[in-house]
């Protein structure tokens, strides 16, 4: 069986396990907007006595209208169940099957990225229509790139805090750690462009914005060409850098793996 | 009421033995809340180079309403939450049998068994926030300010605690809604922008339909010498309702529960 079959028969088999659940994934979707919509309201109540602020309301405004289906886009969470099968042992049974876990940790993520695109898009659309935010159709195929340089990041990132399980076993306050870099410097709280300028260097040198923060710029429009190559640059290397890391710490890790409880 | 403080007492010595067992993830998730923290700190600092207030309230107050939003996160994650974390995968596997045998109150037994010693930290970290705010505006609460705002507090946790124990008690009527255990404390995101930033609609929905607005409005208000007795009655009749209606929809669920693995 080649890889692609047997992704699609894995993909199958998670759908039908996703759809007995959807009360679990309409909760996932609230979630995702209760941060943008509470900072939006935020940065809306600043910009009325800001004229700095202000100046970027609109951008302000798409922008976090559209982060919530950018967060889910390029979403992973594949490191949580890693580190749940560590500690339960339940790793081992997957050293046995004929293929990689990341393929069945993709398939996991695409079988339920559908489902819950299904509940957050008619949402986004109608916050799209009611606020009459501009989209601009020609950034399409540029945000597609974006959105598959995001979700790839995300998920070599959750990846490897789940290979850390092999030495930490609980990898959530690690989790965590992560979740303030990404909330701070990728966007998800204060929008790159308003980010102070001592800051916006570090921001962008770091991999957290290319998580979500430039997918979203990206399909906003907000970005130069100049910029967006930098971008695109920048996710690059770090892809590059997550892509190593994380083979080096499956080898040393499996080496590591004790298999508790199996 | 002695005996269920003796099972405090000893949840709480169970708690700090198995602290000082994972202390590599102790130190990560202390590492957390300061992260959090700082952020906060730094976040306010830089909106405030922009603007001189927010609704009315000054860089001071807008800090000590930060500091009882970090006194709500040591209320969730440092007291409710650990206990009712793994309550849906206990129902799924048909682990409350247990607890339903032994001669306490079940519910009390769900809601307070474990808690999260690191999350202490929030508590001292709101507090110094507070103080900070204060000594910003070169102002000091009045003892009969702080004693009040303490009992608001109080009545706060109470609808806090109640609220969410009723939705994670969704677990038992909808199979496998672990993620439900997230869901309530986002409801606190509201509560980051005093009530007077909210206009129309929103800041009626936000005071009498959920009085989100008013969980950290309501106690900086007392500090502040403010004392909205209006707001506290609202609290009041919420938290009552709320822990009735915890008391019931558990009993409905307990009936429901069929244990899965006898």
């Amino acid at each position: 069986m080649n890889t692609w079959k047997k992704f699609t028969t894995t993909l199958k088999a998670e759908m039908q396990n996703i759809f007995m659940y959807p009360g679990m994934i309409l909760i996932w979707v609230i979630d995702m907007f209760f941060s943008p919509l509470v900072m939006l309201l935020v940065w809306t109540k600043i910009g009325q006595t800001s004229a700095s602020v202000g100046d970027w309301s609109t951008q302000i405004t798409s922008y976090y209208i559209l982060l919530p289906i950018i967060i889910l886009l390029t979403g992973a969470w594949n490191g949580y169940f890693f580190t749940r099968k560590i500690q339960t042992g339940e790793f081992s049974t997957y050293l046995l099957k004929p293929y990689s876990h990341l393929i069945g940790d993709l398939a996991n993520n695409f079988s339920e990225k559908v489902l819950k695109i299904a509940f957050l898009l008619p949402i986004t659309i109608t916050c799209i229509i009611v606020l009459d935010i501009s989209t601009p159709i020609k950034n399409l195929p540029l945000t597609f790139l974006a959105l598959s340089l995001g979700f790839i990041l995300n998920f070599l990132q959750s990846t490897l805090i789940g290979y850390a399980a092999f030495w930490l076993i609980d990898t959530s306050g690690l989790d965590n750690l992560v979740d303030i870099g990404e909330f701070t410097l990728g966007g998800r709280l204060v929008p790159f462009f308003l980010l102070p300028s001592f800051i916006k260097p570090a921001a962008a040198a770091l991999p957290f914005r290319y998580f979500r923060a430039f997918p979203t710029e990206v399909l906003a429009g907000s970005l130069t060409g100049p910029e967006t190559i930098i971008g695109f640059t920048a996710g690059c290397i770090w892809l590059l850098v997550f892509t190593l890391s994380c083979g080096l710490l499956w080898k040393r890790g499996l080496k590591k793996y004790s298999a508790v409880g199996g | 009421m002695k005996k269920h403080l003796k099972l405090l007492l000893t949840f709480f010595r169970y708690t700090i033995q198995t602290s000082m067992i994972y202390r590599i993830d102790f130190i990560v998730w202390t590492l957390v809340t300061v992260g959090w923290f700082i952020f906060t700190v730094v976040f306010y600092q830089l909106i405030f180079g922009h603007i001189t207030g927010i609704a009315d309230w000054t860089k001071g107050q807008i800090f000590v309403l930060q500091g009882f939003y970090f006194v709500t996160n040591f209320l969730f994650w440092g007291i409710f939450y650990p206990s009712l974390e793994y309550l849906p995968r206990k129902i799924t596997k048909g682990e409350i049998d247990f607890l339903l045998t032994k001669p306490v109150n079940t519910q009390f037994l769900i809601s307070f068994n474990e808690f999260s010693l690191n999350s202490f930290l929030d508590l001292f970290l709101g507090i110094g926030l507070m103080w900070y705010g204060f000594r910003l505006d070169n102002t000091a609460p009045s003892l009969f300010g702080i004693v009040q705002s303490i009992l608001v507090m109080i009545i706060i946790a109470m609808f806090l605690y109640a609220g969410y124990f009723t939705t994670v008690c969704l677990s038992f009527w909808a199979d496998r809604l672990e993620n439900i255990v997230y869901f309530f404390p986002q409801i606190r995101e509201f509560s980051k922008i005093p009530q007077q930033g909210y206009t129309g609609a929103v800041k009626w929905m936000l005071t009498f339909i959920i009085p989100a607005a008013l969980i950290a409005t309501t106690p900086s208000q007392f500090l502040f010498g403010d004392y909205n007795y209006q707001h506290v009655a609202i609290l009041l009749i919420f938290a009552i309702m709320a822990l009735k209606l915890s008391n019931w929809v558990f009993a409905q669920s307990i009936k429901k529960y069929s244990s899965a693995s006898s």
